[in-house]
């Protein structure tokens, strides 16, 4: 019954009023969600352009200052760590994926299928599963608090990903070029350099993208591998703050500034948003790939 | 030579992978397999077993299972995978995916506030943890921007503390879900809808009986992996309750660290970790089988 009627009804209702047109239900829906999604960000958002900035939100005492004043001293060290953990993460990762994808995606070898089988299960296993024994062989090797442990952690465990999404775009590359410049006298090497990595550009670059961020946006092993202030990198900065902030504030022992730390944050979120904008199809795409092809 | 076949007739070329292969054996696979070794002795933080770890048999699984605080993480990590994971991400990612999904006919209506709703949710998933830790602290706290909102005066954290850290996460995870989603409901060409619709279907019935339907796959492929994803999640659940107050929100991975690295007993910490690993190749292996069954 319920049925016929409502057929009827899509048959019969001609479409003239404008609210007609809007889906009013679905929209309220997603202002909530927005105001869901945009929130946190408010305070962060005005406390950096504050002067004396408090817990609440406000729109009073307008300052560049804190701007400012993040590119020198302390804040300034967290910049130059996160950018050197993040830089030397992506070089060392993606220059190993890709040689490691070129063997798995041009070379036969017996255990092939069983090594990929393993690097994807690896790809599973959370950071935070491993850290405490992460931690005890780091310290083994002796490499707790230097950047060195960091960087190798980071760029190993980024290596399933990135060579699975590099394999992808080499494997899509026509052999018959390949094959053309052998015949006309080239070498491996020069294949590899000049007709595959050119070729496989965009997908490598997607994946040093990726690689920069997860450098860039680490937290959880500068916690546990790095104790010298010095190689403090943002999101330890932040951290270490925001236990004073929160803890202290009623003993007030130690002065935070909050500008400072809201505008460091804005610094710290800006990097992923400008790429993310940049590279928004080809990110979400090599993340795909790297997660559900796996 | 069959070891190589036809393209390439050099084996040196097979040496170019080995940076990749030792980087990934000796710092992302050796540390799962030095747990076990370590979960067997009484390593520490600091002292003399720092350096000098006795071994101690099975005295650390031992322990664990006997251990009240274990089964509570275990409680705990079960219901923030629940809650923030299956419920809030994938139904939020759902419920976004459809609400903001591009117009494909003429009758159907725009989704005026799509754009930007998908866009904000990005913004959460892309930003790194500490500033997720950071943001939401200031957000939830007592003389914070949410209680000034509402005309509060809850301390969020401490009071609700479980909710807290699931909705937080529920924020920082969504934008993966309604990516994944998006892109599965799109697949379904328009003329299905269009057939239901002629058939009487209302949008109700649109959605359950033909749009959930033919995306079950992708759902299924999105909810394994959200929740191998959240079940490691550390970081921000730290940084915001560090597993209080008391154990309150202590998951399995805060339960490990606090043990390593607020009560020295890296030994006992790593067992801990071996739990978790266990449980997450069982997770990791249901998601093979599944991927390979689904193709």
């Amino acid at each position: 019954m319920s049925n016929e009627a409502s057929s009827e009804k899509i048959l019969v209702k001609p479409k003239i009023s404008i609210l007609n047109r809007i889906d009013i239900g679905g929209n309220l829906v997603l202002l909530i969600l927005i105001i869901f999604f945009t929130f946190p960000f408010l305070w962060v958002v005005t406390s950096a352009f504050r002067k004396y900035p408090h817990f609440y939100i406000e729109f009073k005492d307008f300052t560049l200052r804190n701007v400012q004043s993040i590119l020198t001293g302390r804040t300034l060290m967290w910049i130059e760590n996160s950018l050197f953990l993040a830089i030397s993460t992506a070089i060392i990762a993606v220059s190993v994926c890709f040689l490691g994808a070129y063997v798995l995606s041009k070379c036969h070898f017996r255990g092939k299928n069983i090594l990929m089988f393993v690097m994807i299960l690896s790809m599973c296993i959370p950071l935070s599963a491993v850290m405490l024994p992460t931690y005890s062989m780091i310290r083994k090797m002796g490499l707790v608090n230097t950047r060195i442990g960091v960087i190798l952690v980071l760029a190993a465990r980024f290596i399933p990903m990135g060579v699975w999404v590099i394999k992808e775009f080499i494997d899509s590359i026509p052999k018959e070029l390949d094959e053309a410049a052998r015949i006309d006298g080239a070498g491996t090497l020069t294949i590899m350099s000049k007709i595959t990595f050119p070729l496989a550009l965009p997908g490598t670059a997607v994946i040093a993208l990726i690689a920069f961020l997860g450098g860039w946006g680490d937290f959880t092993l500068n916690l546990i591998l790095i104790n010298k202030e010095k190689l403090y990198p943002i999101s330890l900065g932040i951290f270490k703050a925001s236990l004073i902030m929160t803890g202290s504030r009623a003993a007030q022992v130690v002065q935070i500034d909050h500008g400072i730390m809201a505008a460091i944050s804005i610094l710290y979120l800006t990097i992923p948003v400008i790429f993310f904008i940049l590279m928004q199809k080809h990110l979400v795409k090599g993340m795909v790939i790297g997660a559900v092809k796996g | 030579m069959q070891l190589v076949k036809s393209k390439l007739k050099e084996n040196w070329v097979l040496f170019l992978g080995l940076p990749a292969l030792v980087l990934w054996l000796v710092f992302m696979c050796f540390p799962a397999i030095w747990a076990i070794v370590v979960s067997f002795t009484n390593e520490a933080l600091v002292g003399k077993a720092a350096a000098n770890p006795r071994w101690v048999g099975f005295d650390n699984y031992i322990k664990l299972l006997k251990d009240s605080y274990f089964l509570n993480s275990i409680t705990k990590s079960f219901i923030y995978v629940l809650g923030s994971a299956v419920i809030g991400q994938l139904g939020l990612g759902l419920l976004l995916a459809v609400l903001t999904r591009r117009r494909r006919r003429k009758k159907d209506k725009p989704p005026l506030l799509g754009p930007i709703a998908t866009t904000v949710c990005y913004l959460g998933w892309i930003s790194p943890a500490a500033v997720v830790g950071f943001m939401w602290l200031s957000t939830l706290d007592v003389e914070g921007s949410l209680n000034q909102l509402l005309h509060l005066n809850f301390m969020w954290i401490v009071d609700f503390p479980m909710i807290s850290i699931i909705v937080i996460n529920m924020w920082w995870g969504t934008g993966w879900s309604m990516t994944l989603m998006k892109s599965a409901i799109e697949t379904i060409p328009p003329e299905i809808e269009e057939c239901a619709e002629v058939d009487g279907a209302n949008k109700r019935q649109v959605f359950y009986h033909i749009i959930l339907p033919i995306i079950k796959g992708p759902i299924l492929v999105n909810l394994i992996l959200i929740t191998i994803w959240t079940y490691g999640v550390f970081d921000v659940p730290f940084m915001v309750t560090a597993g209080g107050p008391g154990r309150k929100t202590e998951l399995m991975t805060i339960f490990a660290y606090l043990t390593g690295f607020k009560y020295f007993d890296i030994g006992y910490g790593v067992t801990i970790s071996v739990g978790i690993l266990v449980i997450t190749l069982v997770l990791s292996l249901v998601y093979q089988q599944f991927l390979k069954k689904g193709g």
